[in-house]
């Protein structure tokens, strides 16, 4: 037993016993050894500080930009733009703040071009008779076309509406060319004159039927100058220099939306009150209540303007109102070099009697008399910048190349000539229109040589390229027809009316993710389009949204989703254009139905169908309760009481030495936004915020940091731009659990993006729910879409949050160059609705905004403290 | 029946009855693939094959992980409070809560993972050193919540482990594998059955019930405080902690009703698993049921008597909104079965008793759903409204998790003497 404790006891034992076996020497060596290996870890150079990337000082600046003034083809006139450029390749549209039309902002569609530019589906090898050919053999086969009759009379063109001089100039020659050849133009927009306006001198503004604030061409300037107008009322507190707006509608327009008054009646409807209003100013008495009751604003400098679809007269009945009523547009002499009608050269074609069809305008031949004419067409040559239904039919494609690769000019009405500078290489063998038409004149001069040549001989050239714009040139001023009888229209039970899509148009911008994305006003739907009926219709008809139904009507039955909205008549069937493609690419096809054909068609019977199809949409609930989160007011607008800050147990930290720089803050105009979407778009183009497609918005997972919430009272609407608050009492800031959103010197509230796991409770704890989270890879888009995104901004991963960082990345390339900063959202407004700067500047706008009797902050009474804030809505009298 | 008798009894009941368990093994393992499956679906793409969306960012992965907690409570605690309390009934049952509340915090312990967006940085929610100095983020709840669980999870296991030593010893002398009698001889660490051991032993149990007994407390206070922290309609409440705490030990006591029942029947164990221990249990779940009852009036009533528009807005919601049919479900689960109990003669009828019980562990499901759910889907801003809908991989990962549970608690039936062997006979003893 003993001996086998022992045994244990040295097992036991063993190490201390060998330790002592070491002898004094080698235990001083030891610790000689290990003592210097101690010292000589601690060795190193003296530590230096070197310098992040993320703190770039101006000697390291790495990304320069240049700016070239273009031009976007905005239905078929000028939008002066500016296209930031890195490396060589576009990156960001702005507005050209030197041009007329645009005035530094611009539309949703300019901001989104670059997603057309980059669109992977774009065509990219031309076809001759089928066979994939080289750019050449295209060139080669342009340059030697002989139709078959001399003269031309077997040859159509069929042009786009683009109010470009060289090209008019190009197709007049061609004419003479061939002087019996078809020319003729599909474009929905195409106008025999164009009448602008200047609503800053304008009282009172009353529009039948025509949108001012969307689709125009320029909406920017019109919404620009009648806010102007108001803004001055405002600003001077005079409730007597308010102008005022009131509509009769038969869709929901944007005008409507910020009018002072509004109407809802049937298409019919609204070109009779326009008669009412004649016959009420020609001293006739009517019955019409609502037109009575606006007619004395209206005689104080007052302003109608009539759609011009409504009504072949339309454009007379305007300018017959309008000599009552002391103002008037200008009009513009606006026609295509055309020689016949869309209706005849269908008959011609279908009779066989065209053999070559040049299509330079495939995207509007989409509808089932285009399509069945152009079967009998046995040679078709096709330029398109994507597939569709006219493509896949012919057999010579040469694909077009895009606005941003190709020169070009384009003009206003007024005859202000922009020049469009390529900003890039043509990524695939393709030609511009330009070129193309050159071509077939025998011409073999390059692009740029067309237009150098053209416009080095009439100005400074290079000036014109600097500055965008091409001054002197002067435009045919017309007058529209005068009549002074004109007919009522019936109204019958149903009437449809189609409209061009808010985002995508005639369909002109249907491969366009992010413009198919972007929520429509007062629908908020994305990716497709719907039938809009009134509440009335809807219970009549025993339907509910997303419900389907049967239209049936002379032109054929259409069966489409319904959408219930109080914005439209009884009776009324409001859809929009632009969808339906059947040969398009995934982008644009087979979303939503092709509507474009039913426009006016008389109905014969409306009923409800078996099936649902879901929409994708951005927002469900439009309607504001007892705590509005839009706030309005009147003239004039006195000082809320200050409030006493709530009692408080933890005292305010004070401002530590390091906050003593600019401090970010952003105040949005509620009485001046029109709820265009353009700041939504130029967000996205800016912070590379991907689209996420028509399943992810149904799943409620858009990406969009910038919302335009719409709220809906009956007939008055409400926008509220919503980004990050940049609450200086984050609730997101306290519960992240990584760090990952944390609190800048300028008072940003900033998202990190490699530090966040994804806990998402960060938005929980929101109130504003501004935060996106990438559930999916949305950021890894098909090439080439990537070469579109900032190098600017971070490109986030799946599982990231993300949101509004106030352009953090403008506001450090402002302060590294001493650049007055502006936020992507901000530069895009036409109405120049939102203001950002630095609240610790006294003179800024923003600081003087923030002082406005009409400021308030959304949620206030969370206690969030946010630095962005609203100024409350003013309309004008009802 | 002598004492070794019951020691061979108790030690090869689970080869005794392996049919009964691996019978089992086939609907079990059907549903542990299925969560594999899923959860690798759901690694590969994000969690965007999940309901979960802006603004309902939290889903099925929050209020599953709430709940297994919550049944997680049950086991510690019967074997740390009940213990300290000196409640020697719990004896029998005490291994088989313990090791229903260690898989229930283990599935439990899945899902904060997998809720993650980029679940392979999980660990940076844990405080360790970094060259970029980074550590957590304090104030947030979350990592209170990851503290809290790790160590409720640890202590369970060490409590679990420590108290199992003796048992794995009379196992280790009982077997005839050899196998069995290495594995079972490393687990119970040498074990010898001195009286030095059980006195060491027994201070070792009390001391660690007095370590548990906080935690049982506190772990799903903490959790509640992932909800009563953030400052929305409906989660931000000051009762939330002893709302949470009785919810769970009341789902938790359905839960340890449930498997006793089966178990009693399944393997003969009416003298061990006695009328008297259900009773017992069945008189916990009323306690926690009624102060659940309690919590709920109370919560529905501070809010009447706040008459604050976003509460109110939000308790309209509950009640009225689309998704009202769960809240009514809620209590008729939750509130309404769970008063049959008060009569004895039904508390007494285990079929009833089997049925409350299961009602119960649907209605805390439940509970948490429309906690989570409801808050989320009425926001501030009526613009931002939206439903949320759980996908089929939501539902894939929450019934997986039932197999992966099952599977552990197989296992323990299998290998382990999952009746206390000691603590058996020393109740006998007495």
């Amino acid at each position: 037993m003993s001996q086998m404790m022992d045994e244990n006891l040295s097992r036991e034992f063993e190490g201390p016993a060998e330790l002592s076996a070491l002898d004094r020497r080698e235990f001083l060596r030891y610790l000689g050894l290990f003592s210097s290996m101690t010292l000589l870890a601690h060795c190193s150079r003296k530590p230096a500080n070197i310098i992040p990337f993320v703190n770039e000082q101006k000697e390291f600046a790495v990304h320069n930009y240049e700016y070239y003034a273009s031009a976007f083809p905005s239905r078929g006139f000028a939008q002066g733009v500016l296209v930031k450029s890195y490396q060589g390749r576009p990156v960001k549209i702005e507005g050209n703040p030197d041009h007329p039309w645009s005035r530094g902002a611009t539309s949703a569609q300019a901001q989104a071009a670059l997603y057309e530019l980059y669109h992977p589906g774009r065509l990219t090898t031309p076809l001759i008779n089928g066979k994939k050919a080289k750019l050449e053999d295209v060139r080669g086969v342009l340059l030697s076309f002989r139709p078959q009759d001399a003269k031309g009379s077997d040859v159509a063109f069929i042009i786009p509406a683009l109010h470009s001089p060289t090209m008019t100039e190009l197709l007049t020659e061609l004419r003479k060319k061939y002087p019996e050849a078809s020319f003729v133009s599909p474009s929905p927009w195409k106008s025999d004159s164009f009448t602008t306006y200047d609503l800053e001198a304008v009282n009172s503004l009353l529009t039948f039927d025509e949108d001012l604030f969307s689709g125009r061409p320029d909406y920017l300037i019109l919404s620009r100058a009648f806010m102007k107008r108001r803004k001055m009322a405002i600003d001077t507190n005079s409730p007597h220099l308010l102008n005022h707006l009131y509509v009769v509608s038969s869709s929901p327009t944007l005008a409507g939306a910020k009018s002072d008054d509004q109407l809802f009646v049937s298409r019919g409807a609204v070109w009779n009150s326009a008669l009412d209003l004649l016959d009420e100013l020609e001293g006739k008495k009517t019955s019409n209540t609502q037109i009575q009751k606006w007619l004395p604003e209206l005689k104080k400098s007052g302003l109608v303007v009539i759609d011009r679809s409504l009504h072949p007269d339309a454009g007379a009945l305007e300018a017959l109102i309008n000599s009552h009523l002391g103002h008037s547009g200008k009009s513009w002499d606006t026609r295509l070099p055309e020689n016949t009608t869309v209706t005849e050269l269908q008959a011609k074609m279908k009779a066989g009697a065209i053999h070559t069809a040049f299509i330079l305008e495939a995207e509007f031949t989409l509808d089932s008399d285009w399509q069945s004419a152009l079967e009998k067409v046995p040679v078709k040559i096709t330029h398109s910048l994507f597939p569709n239904e006219t493509t896949a039919k012919s057999t010579t494609i040469i694909p077009a190349s895009h606005w941003l690769e190709a020169w070009g000019d384009i003009a206003t009405p007024q005859g202000l000539i922009t020049i469009q500078q390529p900003l890039i290489e043509p990524l695939y063998p393709s030609l511009g229109i330009h070129r193309f038409l050159s071509l077939l004149l025998g011409d073999k001069r390059e692009e740029q040589e067309i237009f150098e040549s053209k416009w080095r001989a009439k100005t400074n050239w290079e000036e014109a390229l600097k500055k965008g714009v091409v001054s002197g040139e002067i435009a045919k001023s017309t007058t529209l027809p005068s009549k002074k009888i004109f007919t009522r229209l019936p109204v019958s039970r149903w009437e449809i009316l189609v409209r061009p899509d808010p985002s995508i148009g005639f369909g002109e911008h249907a491969e366009n993710p992010v413009l198919q994305e972007l929520p429509r006003p007062f629908t908020r739907l994305t990716w497709s389009n719907a039938l809009l009926l009134s509440e009335n219709e809807a219970d009549h008809l025993k339907v509910k949204n997303e419900d389907l139904i049967r239209v049936k009507t002379e032109n054929g039955t259409l069966e489409g989703p319904v959408l219930i909205t109080s914005m439209v008549s009884d009776g009324m069937i409001i859809t929009y254009s632009g969808f339906g493609k059947k040969k398009g690419t995934q982008i644009s096809g087979n979303r939503g139905f092709f509507a474009d054909s039913f426009n006016g068609a008389k109905v014969t019977t409306v009923e409800k169908i078996r099936g649902k199809k879901r929409f994708a949409r951005v927002q469900l609930s439009m309607h504001m309760d007892d705590h509005p989160p839009v706030k309005t007011a009147t003239l004039p607008v006195m000082k809320p009481p200050q409030k006493a800050t709530p009692a408080s147990f933890y005292p305010e930290h004070p401002i530590p030495a390091q906050e003593q720089g600019p401090q970010w803050g952003m105040t949005i105009d509620l009485t001046t936004c029109i709820g265009c979407e353009a700041c939504v778009a130029a967000c996205q183009t800016e912070n590379n915020i991907p689209f996420v497609g028509e399943d992810q918005v149904k799943k409620h997972r858009y990406l969009h940091w910038l919302r335009i919430d719409n709220y809906i009272d009956e007939k008055t609407v409400f926008f509220q731009p919503v980004p990050c608050m940049h609450c200086e009492k984050a609730p997101c800031e306290v519960v992240c659990p990584v760090n990952a959103t944390v609190h800048g010197n300028g008072g940003l509230n900033e998202m990190v993006y490699n530090r966040c796991v994804g806990t998402r409770y960060c938005s929980n704890n929101c109130p504003y729910k501004v935060r996106r989270f990438n559930f999916r890879s949305y950021s890894a888009v098909p090439k080439p879409w990537n070469m579109g995104f900032n190098p600017d901004v971070s490109v986030r991963d799946r599982g990231v949050m993300e949101k509004c960082t106030f352009c953090v990345q403008r506001i450090k390339s402002g302060e590294r160059y001493g650049e007055t900063v502006k936020t992507a959202c901000q530069t895009v407004c036409p109405t120049e609705a939102i203001v950002f700067g630095d609240l610790r500047d006294e003179k800024s706008i923003v600081a003087e905004n923030k002082k406005s009797p009409r400021n308030y902050d959304l949620l206030e009474e969370e206690g969030t403290r946010p630095r962005t804030s609203y100024l409350k809505v003013i309309r004008g009298n009802a | 029946m002598s004492s070794l008798s019951l020691d061979t009894r108790l030690t090869e009941l689970g080869y005794e009855r392996r049919w009964t368990l691996y019978k089992l093994l086939v609907p079990v393992f059907f549903l542990m693939s299925m969560f594999l499956f899923a959860t690798f679906i759901l690694l590969k793409t994000g969690i965007g094959v999940w309901g979960v969306n802006i603004p309902v960012a939290w889903g099925f992965a929050i209020i599953n992980f709430v709940w297994w907690v919550g049944i997680g409570h049950a086991g510690t605690f019967i074997s740390a409070i009940l213990l300290l309390m000196r409640q020697d009934w719990r004896n029998s049952i005490n291994r088989l809560a313990e090791s229903m509340t260690l898989f229930a915090v283990a599935c439990a312990g899945l899902f904060p993972l997998l809720h993650l967006g980029r679940p392979w940085y999980f660990y940076w929610l844990l405080p360790y050193p970094n060259d970029m100095n980074l550590f957590p983020q304090y104030r947030s709840p979350l990592v209170w919540d990851a503290f809290a669980v790790m160590t409720y999870a640890s202590v369970s296991l060490l409590f679990w482990y420590i108290g199992l030593i003796p048992d794995l010893a009379a196992a280790r002398d009982k077997t005839k594998s050899k196998i069995k009698s290495v594995i079972f001889g490393i687990m119970s660490l040498g074990w010898s059955g001195t009286a030095s051991e059980w006195a060491g032993w027994k201070r070792l149990t009390w001391l660690l019930a007095l370590l548990a007994t906080p935690l049982v407390i506190s772990v799903h206070s903490i959790v509640s405080l992932d909800f009563a922290v953030a400052k929305l309609p409906g989660w931000h409440s000051p009762f939330f902690p002893p709302y949470f705490v009785s919810g769970a030990i009341y789902s938790g006591f359905a839960m340890v009703i449930v498997i006793l029942l089966w178990l009693r029947k399944e393997f003969s164990l009416e003298d061990l698993i006695t009328d008297l221990h259900l009773e017992k249990c069945a008189r916990y779940l009323m306690i926690s049921g009624t102060f659940l009852c309690y919590c709920y009036a109370l919560e529905f009533f501070t809010v009447w008597l706040g008459q604050e528009h976003y509460e109110m807005k939000n308790i309209k919601h509950e009640f009225m909104g689309p998704k009202a049919v769960l809240f009514w479900l809620m209590i008729f689960c939750n509130v309404v079965s769970m008063q049959v109990l008060w009569v004895k003669k039904w508390r007494k009828n285990h079929k009833i008793l089997f049925a409350v019980s299961l009602c119960v562990l649907l209605g805390m499901w439940l509970e948490r759903y429309v906690i989570v759910v409801t808050t989320l889907s009425d926001t501030f801003l009526p613009a931002m409204k939206a439903g949320y809908r759980g996908t089929r991989w939501d539902w894939a990962i929450l019934v997986g998790t039932f197999g992966v549970f099952a599977f552990g608690m197989i296992c323990v039936l299998r290998f382990l003497p999952f009746i206390p062997i000691s603590e058996i006979k020393e109740e006998r003893h007495k």
